[in-house]
C-alpha cells in the first residue's frame, strides 16, 4: 500500500478525509511538542530551588505550552475528526468549500510552525503566559521580535479557524443529504455546528486585539501600553475570545462522548432534543461570562455580581448535558471498550472540573483561587482531562472507519489505566496548592509546596508516556495489514451504516462505498486527485 | 506558635466548606450513578438490539426539568451567600476608621506608602485589630497583590487604583503576626521572587515604628 503513497497528492489534496487526517497528524505532532514542554515544566518544579530551566526559558515554555495545547492541539484535533466524520454523518460529498478547507489547514500548520519557531530567534519568543497580558506584551517589556511573530502566528490561527467555521456551518446547513432533517442530525455534527458557530463570534475579538497589538509593536501606537485602560482593554478582548474558546474545545468532546455512549450502551441518547437545547443554551450564554476571568481587576460591584450570575446560570444547562450523557447509560447494554473507558473518565474529569469551576464563579471565593494552582488544576481537569480523553476516545472509535484497522484492545485498556491514574496524580494535588502562584519557575522549600509538586511530577511521568503509548497503539495497528469489517462496533450512526434516508429498513452488511456515492448531491467541482470516498486512508 | 486565622479567611472558609460539600456530594452522586449503570447494565449475551427509547418522552422531559430546578435552587442559595459576603473585601469600613496604605507594585517588588509619607519596600507593618485599606497600583506591567492568608487578592494595574480591604486579627498573645503577600499575575522573569511580608504589630508598637521611621527618613533626606 505504500506504493500508492504520493506526497504530491497529500500536499495538494482538498478531500475532506485527507485534510482531516492531515489535521489529526499535525495536532498530534503539536501535542508531542507541547506535552514535552509540560514535562520540562514538571521536571523544573519537582524540587524547590531547582535550576534546571532559567526563568526566561521557563516563561517561554509556559507560554508555548498553553497556546499550543489549547489552540494548536485540542481545537484542531476536534476539527480533524470533524473534517473526516461530519460529511459522512450528513451524507455530503465533501465540505462546502474544499479548497478553503485546505487553505485553513495550511494556514493552521504554518501558524503553528511560526509560533514554535519563535523560540529559536535571537532574544527568544513571547514570555507572557498564554493570556499575553498587556502591557507585558508590549515592545517596552517584551522587546524581542519573537513576541511580535507569536502575535502574528496567533492572528493567522484566528484566520484559519474563521475560514473553517464558515466552511463547516455552510456544509452542515446546506449540504445535508435528503432525509437528514435537523431532528435526525447526529449529535457529533450538532456539537461541531455549535463549536463553529461559537468560533465565528469568539475569534474576531482576538484577531482584532492581535492586530492592535501588532500595530503597537511595529508602528508605535499605544492601544495596550496606555495607562488609560490599556491593560483592561486587552483583558476584555482576550477573554471575550478566551472563555468561549473553552467551550470550542469542550463541545466536540461532548459530541464524541455522546456518540461513543450511544454505540457501546446500544441506546439512543437520553432526551436528545433537550440535549440539543441545552447545547444551544451553553453556546449562547458562553458569550456572556468572560468577565469572570477578571473578578480581581477591580471591576465595579454590580458587574461582578452580574457575571457571577451568568456563570452560575451557564452551569445549569452544562450540568444537564453531563446528566444527559450519564443517563444514556441507564438500562443500556454497556460494553467497556477502550473508547468507552476514555469517555467514562472524561465524564469524571468534566464533573470535577465543572464543580470546581462553579466554586470559582463566586467572586469572594475567586479572590483566593485567582492566579493560583487551583485554577491550573481546574482547567487541566476540563481540557487535559475531558477534552483530551474524549478526543482519544474519538480517535479510537473512528479508527476502524478511517483506516479499516482495529487497534489492540488489551494494550489500549492498559494505557488507559496508566493515563487515567497518571492524570489524577498529576493534577489533583493542584487543588491543594491554593497559595502557590501560577507560572512561577521555582519556589523555596519554606513554602511547603515541595511534596505536592513532587507528587504531581511523578504523575506527569506516568501520564505523558501513557499518552504516547496510546498513540503508538494506533500507529502499530495501522502498520498491521489486516483489515477489519466496515462497522466493527455495530454502530447505528450514519457514518457507519450509510443509511441517510432513514426510511428503508437497516440494510445488512451495507457496502459503505456505494451507499455514500448514492447520496452525494454535492456542488463541489471534482478534481484530478479525487480519491474514492470509501474510508481508505491512502 | 499558631497564628490566628483572619476574620475574612473564616468567612471564606465557611462559604468554601458549604460550596465544596455541595460540589463533592453532586460529584459523588453523578459518579455513583455512572459506576452503578456501568456495572448493572453491562452487556450480556443476547443483548444485540439497539434501544431507541425508555418510557414516554413526557416523563423524560419532566425528569430534565426537575434536574434543572434542583440545580437552580442550589445555585441561587449559593449566589445569595456570595452576595452577602463579597462586600467585606470590596467595601471596607470608611477611610476615617482605617489605615490607608498605598501599594505600588513594580518589577519585582511591592512598595508600601503610609499616610505620613513613610515608605517601605518588601515589608508592610500594620496594627492589629484594625481595618486596613490597600490602594493598589503598578508602575510597569500588571501584577497581582494577593494575601492568601486573608483570602483577598486584587490586580495591580498601571494607571489605576484598585482598593482591597482587610481587617487584621488581634495578636492573641503573639508579639507579632507574619503573613506573606505574593504576586499572582505573571509579570516577567522575576515573578517567582515577587513577594513581601505583612507584619501585624501591637498598635502602640506600630505607632512607635511609624514615628521613628519619619525621623529616620527625614534624617536620610537631610543627609
Amino acid at each position: 500500500m505504500y506504493g500508492e503513497f504520493s506526497i504530491k497528492e497529500w500536499l495538494t489534496t482538498t478531500n475532506h478525509k485527507r485534510v482531516g487526517i492531515l489535521y489529526i497528524v499535525t495536532a498530534v505532532f503539536f501535542l508531542i511538542v507541547a506535552g514535552s514542554f509540560g514535562m520540562l515544566m514538571r521536571t523544573q518544579l519537582a524540587t524547590p530551588n531547582e535550576n534546571f530551566l532559567n526563568p526566561f526559558t521557563y516563561g517561554q515554555i509556559v507560554t508555548l505550552h498553553g497556546l499550543l495545547m489549547i489552540l494548536w492541539v485540542l481545537t484542531p484535533l476536534g476539527a480533524g475528526l470533524a473534517n473526516y466524520i461530519v460529511p459522512l454523518q450528513i451524507g455530503a460529498k465533501d465540505l462546502a468549500f474544499p479548497r478553503l478547507n485546505a487553505t485553513s489547514y495550511w494556514t493552521y500548520l504554518f501558524s503553528g510552525l511560526l509560533l514554535v519557531g519563535t523560540v529559536f530567534l535571537p532574544g527568544g519568543g513571547a514570555n507572557t503566559g498564554w493570556t499575553l497580558y498587556a502591557p507585558l506584551n508590549t515592545i517596552q517589556f517584551s522587546p524581542q521580535s519573537g513576541a511580535t511573530l507569536a502575535a502574528l502566528a496567533l492572528a493567522l490561527f484566528a484566520v484559519s479557524v474563521t475560514m473553517s467555521s464558515i466552511n463547516f456551518i455552510t456544509t452542515i446547513v446546506k449540504h445535508r443529504a435528503k432525509g437528514i432533517t435537523w431532528t435526525r442530525l447526529p449529535v457529533f455534527t450538532w456539537s461541531i455546528l455549535m463549536t463553529m458557530a461559537l468560533a465565528l463570534f469568539a475569534f474576531p475579538p482576538l484577531a482584532s486585539g492581535l492586530l492592535l497589538l501588532t500595530t503597537d509593536r511595529i508602528l508605535g501606537t499605544v492601544f495596550f501600553s496606555s495607562t488609560q485602560g490599556g491593560s483592561i482593554l486587552w483583558e476584555e478582548l482576550f477573554w471575550f475570545f478566551g472563555h468561549p474558546e473553552v467551550y470550542i474545545v469542550v463541545f466536540p468532546a461532548l459530541g464524541i462522548i455522546a456518540e461513543v455512549f450511544m454505540t457501546f450502551a446500544k441506546k439512543q441518547l437520553f432526551a436528545k432534543k433537550i440535549f440539543i437545547i441545552e447545547f444551544a443554551a451553553v453556546t449562547f450564554l458562553s458569550l456572556g461570562v468572560w468577565m469572570h476571568h477578571m473578578f480581581t481587576t477591580g471591576v465595579d460591584y454590580n458587574t461582578l455580581q452580574v457575571f457571577s450570575f451568568t456563570t452560575l446560570a451557564i452551569s445549569v444547562p452544562f450540568e444537564g448535558l453531563v446528566l444527559g450523557l450519564v443517563l444514556t447509560l441507564y438500562k443500556g447494554h454497556i460494553k467497556l471498550t477502550a473508547p468507552m473507558l476514555y469517555c467514562l473518565a472524561a465524564i469524571f474529569t468534566v464533573t470535577l472540573g465543572g464543580v470546581t469551576g462553579v466554586l470559582q464563579a463566586f467572586p469572594v471565593l475567586d479572590y483566593a483561587f485567582n492566579g493560583s494552582y487551583w485554577i491550573v488544576g481546574h482547567f487541566h481537569y476540563v481540557m487535559a482531562g475531558t477534552t483530551l480523553f474524549a478526543l482519544i476516545a474519538g480517535l479510537y472509535y473512528w479508527w476502524p472507519k478511517m483506516t479499516k484497522r482495529k487497534y489492540n484492545e488489551t494494550f489500549a485498556k492498559i494505557t488507559f489505566a496508566f493515563s487515567f491514574i497518571g492524570f489524577n496524580v498529576l493534577y489533583f494535588p493542584y487543588f491543594f496548592l491554593v497559595d502557590m502562584p501560577r507560572r512561577i519557575s521555582t519556589y523555596t522549600a519554606s513554602t511547603g509546596w515541595a511534596s505536592l509538586n513532587f507528587d504531581s511530577t511523578v504523575g506527569a511521568f506516568v501520564f505523558g508516556p501513557a499518552i504516547l503509548l496510546t498513540l503508538l497503539n494506533l500507529i502499530l495497528s495501522y502498520r498491521k495489514n489486516d483489515a477489519c469489517e466496515s462497522n466493527p462496533w455495530e454502530a447505528k450512526e450514519m457514518e457507519w451504516t450509510g443509511n441517510y434516508s432513514g426510511l428503508t429498513p437497516e440494510p445488512q452488511n451495507v457496502d459503505i462505498t456505494n451507499a455514500e456515492r448514492i447520496v452525494t448531491g454535492s456542488q463541489s467541482v471534482p478534481e484530478k486527485s479525487e480519491i474514492p470516498n470509501n474510508g481508505d486512508l491512502i | 506558635m499558631s497564628q490566628p486565622i483572619p476574620p475574612s479567611a473564616i468567612d471564606w472558609n465557611n462559604l468554601f466548606n458549604l460550596a465544596a460539600s455541595i460540589a463533592i456530594i453532586a460529584t459523588a452522586i453523578v459518579m455513583a450513578a455512572m459506576v452503578y449503570f456501568v456495572i448493572k447494565y453491562r452487556q450480556k449475551k443476547g443483548h444485540t438490539k439497539f434501544i431507541q427509547k425508555i418510557g414516554p418522552s413526557k416523563s423524560r422531559a419532566r425528569d430534565a426539568l426537575i434536574f434543572a430546578a434542583i440545580s437552580i435552587i442550589l445555585l441561587l442559595s449559593l449566589t445569595i451567600a456570595s452576595y452577602r459576603l463579597t462586600p467585606n473585601a470590596r467595601f471596607p469600613p470608611p477611610v476615617s476608621e482605617s489605615l490607608v496604605v498605598k501599594v505600588t507594585a513594580y518589577q519585582w517588588a511591592f512598595r508600601f506608602d503610609y499616610p505620613n509619607g513613610v515608605n517601605t519596600t518588601g515589608i508592610c507593618y500594620v496594627p492589629a485589630n484594625k481595618s486596613i485599606i490597600f490602594n493598589v497600583t503598578s508602575i510597569d506591567v500588571m501584577h497581582g497583590f494577593g494575601l492568601t492568608d486573608f483570602r483577598v487578592k486584587i490586580e495591580a494595574i498601571p494607571g489605576r487604583y484598585n482598593v482591597i480591604g482587610i481587617t487584621t486579627p488581634s495578636l492573641d498573645g503573639n508579639s507579632e503576626l507574619n503573613y506573606t503577600i505574593r504576586c499572582y499575575e505573571y509579570c516577567g522573569v522575576g515573578h517567582m521572587d515577587m513577594a513581601a511580608s505583612l507584619f501585624v504589630l501591637d498598635p502602640t508598637a506600630f505607632n512607635t515604628w511609624l514615628n521613628n521611621q519619619t525621623t529616620i527618613n527625614a534624617t536620610a533626606a537631610g543627609g
